[in-house]
């Protein structure tokens, strides 16, 4: 479903990012790990067709630059980083943003248009907050509300820049299975993270970013290798498994590291 | 109050505005002298009143506030922000300005379309500077800082004109100017002012989807489809017409571009598309019935309506703000 090769990308003129390749299939989580600073939410940005780059980008075996925007917005939802949202509509309206590119100009809603909202609504469990004002809920309520506003968007393949960051445990392993079902439809998703054990557990492969290159993909568990974890996030860590799931916690500074 | 409802009454509201304009006057025609004045010609004197006085200066109430408060809305949802209003990013002080280099060098009275042509290059100077600008540096917050230097240079260099002015008089026609006024436009004013706002109002109502999408923020509208750069463009350009066009007629009316978005927003689902057409009725609505009142409140010396807006308008804003405990809207 997404594709890229080769990608470079610069920030006023500062290299981010380095010669990264990977794919998301259909069907697929794709978890994004790494340190603070290391290019992650640089390579979603990019991937999600916002930022300059040198290199390949192919959707649905298509260059990201070939689509139109609306083209674009149809194949790929972008849930970024910052959870902001101005004036006080409310959160059905606000789900229902994610309706805008299969709106003709000046035509209404469709019946399809509100069951994708109502769905997605469900799914992340924001259907008892529809008529309460979107600046008035908590910062979980908003984080789902506007994930929920992403998979309105019906499209085949999800970028999701830590969706999950502030969320209570219930409401992180809730979103994650959310995206579980939506992989099991079909979509592809491709979410960054830093809570490195629920990643472990809800994504079929891992793509650790450092310093702007990729340091290692494949399985969770080839991975997020205690190896990995002191070189790239400079900690000493315990992996462990449960249930045939990783556990990974992080203990202290690996030594060396002030 | 569902738009299918709020925005034929605040259409209906309107129309009062601008019979009431229609009908205020110091000259003090009865109800059916102004009608037959306008329509059968009846006495010479009040055919006059109604023709060439009343009628330009109601359909410019009506256009102008129309502007005003679809420019004021529409900035608020570009800019994210509700202290948005079209004098933010300099339009209204370039254009002003443009108008009192008129007046300082003498060539206003040269020509009745000297002073429109003046007000509306000024908008077109302060216009061609934001897009370059944001063409180059695409960002919110560039196009905000730009707004705001382009309006304290207006200002500054109005200030000066008035400080070198070459005579009182001079300096009394850029004062009256800088007030806003309705009073003794003639059906040309209409014919210079109507085509520009109506294509600024297109460019604003083509917006509206991508003003929606902005409230979940710019990289959340682009993923939505939005082309920003070409919105932004759209939205400034679409604000320059309508209120250059305002400005160059009517000189500087502040406040209801601030204020009416303000009104109806909570009439509205809050987004920023839903109040497009309820914030541009409700400017209408209100400056046809600010206009009106400034003839009959003070009799003898006319006040100025953009004194009158502001005196309505400020206090009302302040209430607004103390009202509302929390940073919502």
């Amino acid at each position: 479903m997404l594709t890229v090769r080769d990608l470079a990308v610069s920030l006023s003129g500062r290299p981010i990012l380095h010669g990264l390749k990977l794919s998301v299939g259909a069907g697929e989580i794709v978890g994004l790990v790494g340190p603070n600073g290391a290019g992650k939410s640089t390579l979603m940005r990019a991937a999600a067709g916002q930022l300059a780059f040198s290199g390949d980008i192919t959707v649905d075996g298509r260059p990201l630059a070939a689509f139109s925007p609306i083209e674009r917005a149809r194949r790929l939802a972008f849930l970024p980083q910052a959870r902001s949202i101005a004036w006080g509509m409310t959160v059905a309206d606000c789900v229902g943003l994610g309706r805008l590119p299969w709106l003709g100009p000046f035509a209404r809603a469709t019946g399809t248009d509100r069951a994708a909202v109502d769905e997605a609504m469900a799914l992340f469990d924001v259907r008892s907050l529809a008529g309460r004002r979107a600046d008035e809920i908590s910062g979980g309520e908003l984080a789902r509300a506007l994930a929920a506003r992403a998979v309105a968007q019906g499209t085949p393949l999800l970028i999701a820049d830590e969706p999950v960051a502030g969320l209570d445990p219930a409401h992180q392993i809730a979103l994650m299975t959310a995206f579980r079902s939506l992989a099991g439809t079909g979509r592809a998703i491709f979410v960054s993270m830093h809570e490195l054990t629920l990643a472990a557990r809800w994504c079929d492969r891992i793509v650790l970013l450092n310093a702007g290159r990729i340091a290692a993909q494949g399985a969770p568990g080839d991975v997020l290798s205690p190896a990995s974890l002191r070189d790239v996030f400079g900690v000493d860590a315990h992996v462990g498994e449960i249930d045939g799931a990783l556990t990974i916690t992080p203990l202290k500074l690996a030594e060396g590291r002030a | 109050m569902s738009p299918p409802r709020l925005n034929p009454a605040l259409a209906a509201l309107a129309l009062a505005g601008f019979l009431a304009s229609l009908l205020a006057g110091p000259a003090g025609l009865s109800l059916a002298d102004s009608v037959t004045g306008l329509f059968a010609g009846g006495s010479e004197a009040a055919t006059a009143i109604m023709r060439d006085i009343r009628l330009p200066r109601a359909l410019l109430g009506v256009s102008i506030g129309f502007a005003l408060g679809l420019s004021g809305a529409a900035l608020q949802g570009l800019l994210r922000n509700p202290m948005a209003e079209p004098g933010v990013i300099g339009v209204s002080a370039f254009s002003s300005l443009g108008a009192v280099a008129m007046f300082y060098t003498g060539v206003a009275g040269a020509a009745q379309w000297v002073l429109p042509a003046g007000a509306l290059a000024g908008a077109l100077v302060a216009v061609a500077v934001l897009v370059a600008l944001v063409a180059r540096r695409s960002s919110t917050l560039t196009l905000v800082l730009a707004g705001i230097a382009l309006g304290s240079l207006a200002n500054a260099l109005t200030a000066l004109a008035l400080n070198l002015s070459p005579n009182p008089f001079a300096a009394y026609e850029i004062m009256f100017w800088l007030l806003g006024s309705l009073a003794d436009r003639s059906m040309a004013h209409v014919a210079a002012a109507l085509p520009l706002i109506a294509v600024g109002a297109a460019l604003l109502f083509a917006s509206a989807r991508a003003l929606d999408a902005l409230s979940l923020g710019e990289e959340a509208a682009e993923s939505l489809g939005v082309n920003l750069a070409r919105s932004r463009i759209l939205i400034v350009v679409g604000v320059a017409l309508c209120v250059g066009a305002g400005v160059a007629v009517a000189g500087t009316i502040g406040f209801v571009g601030l204020v009416t978005p303000h009104l109806v927003r909570p009439l509205t689902s809050r987004l920023p598309g839903a109040t497009l057409l309820p914030a541009a009725l409700a400017g209408a609505a209100l400056l046809t019935f600010a206009d009106a009142a400034v003839r009959l409140i003070v009799t003898g010396r006319e006040l100025n309506v953009g004194v009158a807006t502001a005196l309505i308008g400020a206090p009302f804003f302040l209430w607004l703000v103390t009202r509302s405990r929390r940073e919502a809207w």
